[in-house]
Order: structure tokens, then sequence, then C-alpha cells
């Protein structure tokens, strides 16, 4: 049975990442928690240390900096946690501009963060995990990679590139005790669910963090969470074009 | 994006904007933004003290964090969206607790502070403003300030009881006392009418932690008034604490269904409640968990008003004028034939300040269906209150007029005037704000 006792949440101030840090904290977990705002992470790593967290350490990171050094990032985790046993990168960013005529700021914008640092920094963890022969790495996609509609092109396309990035990283670490995992979540009522109007239920991030760690034990390398929507996409995935491009989800 | 608000009881509505911030950024974003704004926690006042048309509700679920927590003074500091039941529970796994809570555990910190709320042990602990040592308050005309009774005692008074009317609390540090254990003794005390309970709560005023009644205000004569005392105290030694908290959403309480409290059912349910609280035992010993939120659980007791809701009246009439009061309130509720779902005592003590329902004497609430006499019952309510020098607590009022409150609160011109001198754009504002003209 595994259980991380050693983590880095790269999102935590936010969503599921910050589901994750108090779920993992309740545990007795060590974590470096990573996001943006400074305050932020202060006030989950006080959070966290007080929920029971053998050790919470904030870490700053922007993944829209252009400069940003995965292996320095990796670097300055092991610094604070030396035998990091999981990371969970759920960092995920949409716009309301992101309708196919975006501005080439925003497009970089989009791609940076949902996938060109994500997959720097999660090839720099897994070598580290490779290196030690242990560890767990669980990226978010989103069910927007599926189902791609006008409202979110570039953040459909960044994702289902992260996808497909994976499964290249899970066949490169195939004989390795590394384990690389995708979570594609449905609606999870965080800021970017917040006030919409959505056609099936939000998930509490709570609920989303908990079945991402009871899959921490399982080999599947991809899971829709909830697991309704593997369903709901394979329809979506059959429906002639006809009918898919008057839909208005 | 637009919601409709209502109040608990759900009498008052609004249609206003709604933010839910996770980040300070964006926290100070929307507040920075809105043309006028009001923070929002468990959204359980019974007033619309939290929602205005003309105002975006900022939501504080998202922060609602512990950030530290003294091991040798027992001061915690959190965040306003802590909800007390969690606050109880961390307190307790650390042997400390904080008497002053209210009554259900999914009211968050920062609306305890901004109604400097009350729990069942006023007489002994005070109010929730008794605990509080110090908070942040970020205003977009001042940032975020620090304040306590050292620091900036002036904005330290108009924040805590203030409404939320100062801005966003960003953070509270409190002061706790050492748990003595975790076993409490209940005792139940049998009250042959509302005389009877004040004479008998006073007399266990001095040995009882938590001390609250409940009241059958629906029966007549000499028996009007007759219930339960209930008298609460640490025991030596412990109990398995086995929490389990309830949720509470947001209003209206009633919910959408049909209303079970009625004329022809009043006197059934009162009594059947009544029985069950006499066959109970008189004494028994309990664990803290049990004990710390007596409406956790008890939620049906609200969806049983249905859609049309309810009306809480709760006052404060000092202990002189209590004997006069009690009587006219007798006379007052004969007369209205208004059914009465719950009555209840608490002995009340310390001073009140600007609108803070505190204050020597003897508190009671009751509440009503909302049905039509509901208004006129309640306006002649507020006659028997003032008459008597007493007061009306507004966290639990959807519709009284800023006249009534003048008349009521001493302390309403002072503090009409400070939130006015600290907020002359009046940045923040609700319904109840507007309502009651502050």
């Amino acid at each position: 049975m595994f259980e991380p006792r050693q983590a880095v949440i790269v999102g935590a101030s936010s969503g599921v990442g910050r589901a994750l840090a108090a779920v993992l904290a309740d545990r007795g977990c060590r974590l470096v928690l990573a996001a943006r705002g400074a305050r932020d992470l202060e006030a989950m790593a006080a959070d966290c240390r007080l929920r029971g967290a053998a050790e919470a350490h904030p870490l700053g990171v922007d993944l829209n900096n252009p400069n940003l050094s995965a292996d320095a990032f990796t670097m300055a985790c092991a610094e604070r946690l030396p035998a990091i046993d999981a990371v969970f990168i759920t960092v995920g960013m949409v716009s309301d501009d992101d309708d196919g005529t975006p501005s080439e700021e925003l497009i970089s914008r989009l791609v940076r963060v949902n996938y060109l640092a994500v997959i720097q920094l999660a090839a720099a963890f897994a070598a580290r995990m490779h290196e030690r022969n242990e560890g767990r790495l669980v990226l978010f996609s989103s069910i927007a990679a599926a189902a791609p509609r006008r409202r979110n092109v570039a953040y459909a396309s960044a994702k289902a590139g992260l996808e497909v990035f994976t499964r290249g990283l899970q066949h490169r670490y195939a004989d390795s005790p590394v384990r690389i995992q995708v979570i594609a979540p449905g609606y999870v009522d965080s800021p970017m669910t917040f006030g919409r109007s959505l056609a099936f239920p939000v998930a509490a991030p709570e609920d989303v963090a908990r079945k991402v760690l009871r899959g921490l034990n399982s080999s599947y390398r991809f899971r829709y969470i909830p697991g309704y929507w593997a369903w709901i996409l394979r329809g979506l995935r059959w429906l002639p074009w006809a009918v898919y491009r008057r839909l208005s989800f | 994006m637009k919601q409709t608000f209502h109040s608990f009881d759900g009498q008052e509505q609004a249609c206003a904007e709604v933010e839910r911030p996770e980040r300070y950024a964006d926290l100070f974003a929307a507040i920075d933004g809105a043309p006028a704004f009001i923070p929002r926690g468990g959204g359980l006042s019974y007033c619309l003290a939290s929602a205005s048309e003309g105002a975006c509700s900022i939501r504080a679920d998202r922060f609602d964090r512990f950030l530290a927590y003294d091991e040798d003074s027992g001061e915690v500091e959190v965040e306003p969206g802590v909800r007390v039941g969690r606050l109880v529970r961390f307190l307790a796994d650390r042997a400390r607790h904080l008497p002053a809570i209210p009554g259900h555990p999914s009211i968050t910190v920062g609306g305890c502070v901004a109604f400097n709320v009350h729990g069942k042990t006023q007489h002994n602990a005070g109010n929730f403003d008794a605990f509080v040592r110090a908070c942040s308050v970020y205003h977009p005309r001042t940032g975020e300030v620090s304040c306590s009774r050292e620091e900036r005692p002036d904005l330290f008074d108009l924040t805590v009881g203030g409404l939320g009317l100062t801005g966003f609390i960003t953070r509270i540090r409190l002061r706790t006392l050492p748990l003595p254990g975790t076993a409490v003794r209940v005792r139940r005390i049998p009250a042959a009418n509302l005389a009877d309970a004040v004479e008998r709560m006073r007399s266990l005023g001095g040995d009882a932690e938590v001390l609250y009644s409940w009241n059958n205000l629906n029966r007549r004569g000499k028996h009007f008034g007759a219930g339960i005392v209930y008298a609460e105290s640490f025991e030596a030694g412990n109990r398995p604490l086995r929490w389990n908290l309830t949720d509470l959403a947001p209003g209206p309480g009633g919910g959408n269904g049909p209303s079970f409290h009625a004329r022809w059912s009043e006197r059934w349910i009162c009594g059947l409640y009544h029985t069950i609280q006499r066959i109970k035992a008189d004494e028994e010993v309990l664990s803290l968990a049990d004990t710390a939120f007596p409406i956790s659980g008890k939620e049906i007791y609200y969806r049983m008003f249905g859609r049309r809701g309810f009306r809480e009246y709760q006052m404060l009439i000092p202990p002189e004028a209590w004997n006069a009061a009690s009587r006219e309130l007798q006379r007052t509720l004969a007369a209205a034939r208004i059914p009465v779902s719950l009555g209840s005592l608490k002995l009340f003590s310390g001073r009140g300040k600007f609108l803070h329902f505190e204050g020597e004497g003897i508190c009671l609430a009751l509440d009503i269906p909302a049905m039509r006499e509901a208004g006129p019952l309640f306006e002649r309510l507020d006659a028997v209150v003032i008459d008597h020098g007493g007061i009306a607590n507004l966290s639990k009022d959807s519709r009284i007029r800023a006249e009534t409150v003048r008349r009521m609160f001493p302390g309403y011109p002072a503090f009409r005037e400070a939130i006015r001198a600290f907020d002359p754009e009046k940045r923040v504002t609700s319904a109840l704000r507007e309502r009651i003209d502050v």
C-alpha cells in the first residue's frame, strides 16, 4: 500500500492542489507546496503544519516565467525534502479570451503554463525519481483535451499535448519503478468553474484529491475523475461532427 | 456572477454579484474592483448581513486556514472563513477551548467577529469579543490594517461587532482557555414556568459553564414558559471525542417544503419535545463533542418551517425590568394567538457597545412561523423591549427598522457616525446596513 511520505504539489494554493495538500497534511506527510503567491503559500504551509504535516515548505514558482529552470526547481524541492516519493502537478490556466483568436501573448501564456512548464517539470522530476528508483508522478490534464470547444481552444490543445507527452514519458520509464499517471478531472469546484452554468455536476476538490490518492495504488496510467466522465467523453467522441459543432457546452 | 441571496429566516432577499476568490491577490483585486462589497461567511445570519443589491458579496469560504497556534499561550490565528466547528475540534485536540461560540458548527469565525456573537456561556464567558486579541481588515481606502485593543483600538472597536462594515477581515487572533476535560455533566432541570426558569438559572449560574433553557411559550396562565433548564459543566476525566458535526447550507433555512409549524401542530410538537426531554435522565455525563453544538444534527427544526420560513426575536431585558417585561410579553403573545415554535432563555452579563447584543440581563429568543400576523406581533414586541430598556439582536432580525434600532441602542448614533467617518463612500454595504441606515 503506497502512501506518500514526502510529496511536492505544484499548484498548491488553489483547487485540487490545495485539497491534496490538506489531505496529505492530515495524514502527516512532509510537503513542498509550490505556487505563485507567497502569502497564499505561507498560509497553506501554516495550515498544513497545524493539520499534522511533519513539514510543509512553501516554494514560490511561476510557471509563466520563460526562464523557469526545471532542474533548479527540482533541486530546490530536493533540498527541502531529500526523499520525495510523490509529485503532483495540478496547475491549469484558462482564459475567457481563449476563443481561437487569442493574442500571441495569451497563447504563449496558456501553452507555457498548461504544457511547456509542466512537461519540463515532469521530465525533471521523473529523471530524479528514476535515479532514486521510486516515485509517483501525477499530472493533471482536463476533459477539454478529449472534447475541445470554441471557448478553450489553446487550453484544450495544451492539455492534449500534455497527455501525449505523458504517454511518451510512461513508455520511457515503463521498465522503471517510477509510475506516472494522468488525471483528467471533470468539472471541479474551483475558480475555473465558479459562477459558470455547467451541464454536469461539479465535484468537490477534496473528493477529487482523495480519489487521486487512492489511485496511487492502482496501475492505471490515465483516469477521468469522477469516472462517469469517461462515458460522457466517449459519447462526445462518437458524436457526428454535424451534431458536435452545434453543442454549446 | 449574479446570485439571489436569502437571509436564513427566508424573509429578506437580494440579487447581487458574488465572487469567491481563492488567493489573496484575487481577493484584493475583487474588492478593489467592486463599486461596493460586503464580506460573506457562512451566510447563516437570520438577516441579510452579507449581501446587498448594489454590492458584490465576497465569499470567505476559501480563506479558511489556520495560520498560527501558540502552545504556550493557547492563542490561535485563523482566516475568517474557518468554521467554528473546525475551530472547536482543533482546540479540543490541544486541550483548549473557546467558550463564546454560537450553536451551529457551520458559522464562520469571521461572522462571529462581525456580529460579536454570544454562546450559551454568555453569563460567565461574555461575548466573542472577549476572545478576540487582534485582527486585520482590508478596506480599499486603507489597505490591510492590523488592529487590536492596543494598536488602532478605534478600528478594532468598530470591526468587532461592526456588522462586517469595516472591510474584509483577513486574519483573526483569538485567545483560548485551557479545556478542563472532555467530559461534560449535563443537568436537565424542569421549570414550571418562565419565572421559575429564570430563578433556577440564576441559582445555577455560578456553577454552570453552559446555561440555557427551552420554554414552551404556547402554554397559558401559570404554565406560560414551562420547560427545561439545561446546565452543563466540565467534569473531571475525559470522554472520547467522536465528532459528528453537520453542515448547514446558507438560507433560506426552511427550504422549499411545506410548513409543519402551524397553529394546529405547534402545541403537539412542543408538547412532544417537552415530554421527550422530561423522560431523559435528570443528569448524565456526555462528551464535549456531544454538547458543543446543540443545533448540529437538528437542522430538521428549520426545515419544518418550509418555504414560508420563520422569524426570530431575540431580546435582552435588564434584570430589574424582567418581571414586568415578561408579564407584558405573556399578554402580547396570548393576544396575538400565534404559535411559538421555540422559546429559550439565557443569562447575560457585561456591558454592550454600539450595536452589540450584550449587557446585563435576561435574554429570551422566540421563533414563530412567518405568518401574516408575525409582523404586527414583532412590532408590539419592539414596543415591549423599548419600554423596558431592552435591546434586540440585529443578527436574528430581518425586519427591524432604523428608527427602532435608534430607540433601542444608545450606541446607535455613535456607531453610525464612526462607520460613516471610516467609510464615507459606503464601499462596504449590506441589506442590513441599508435597512438600519448606518
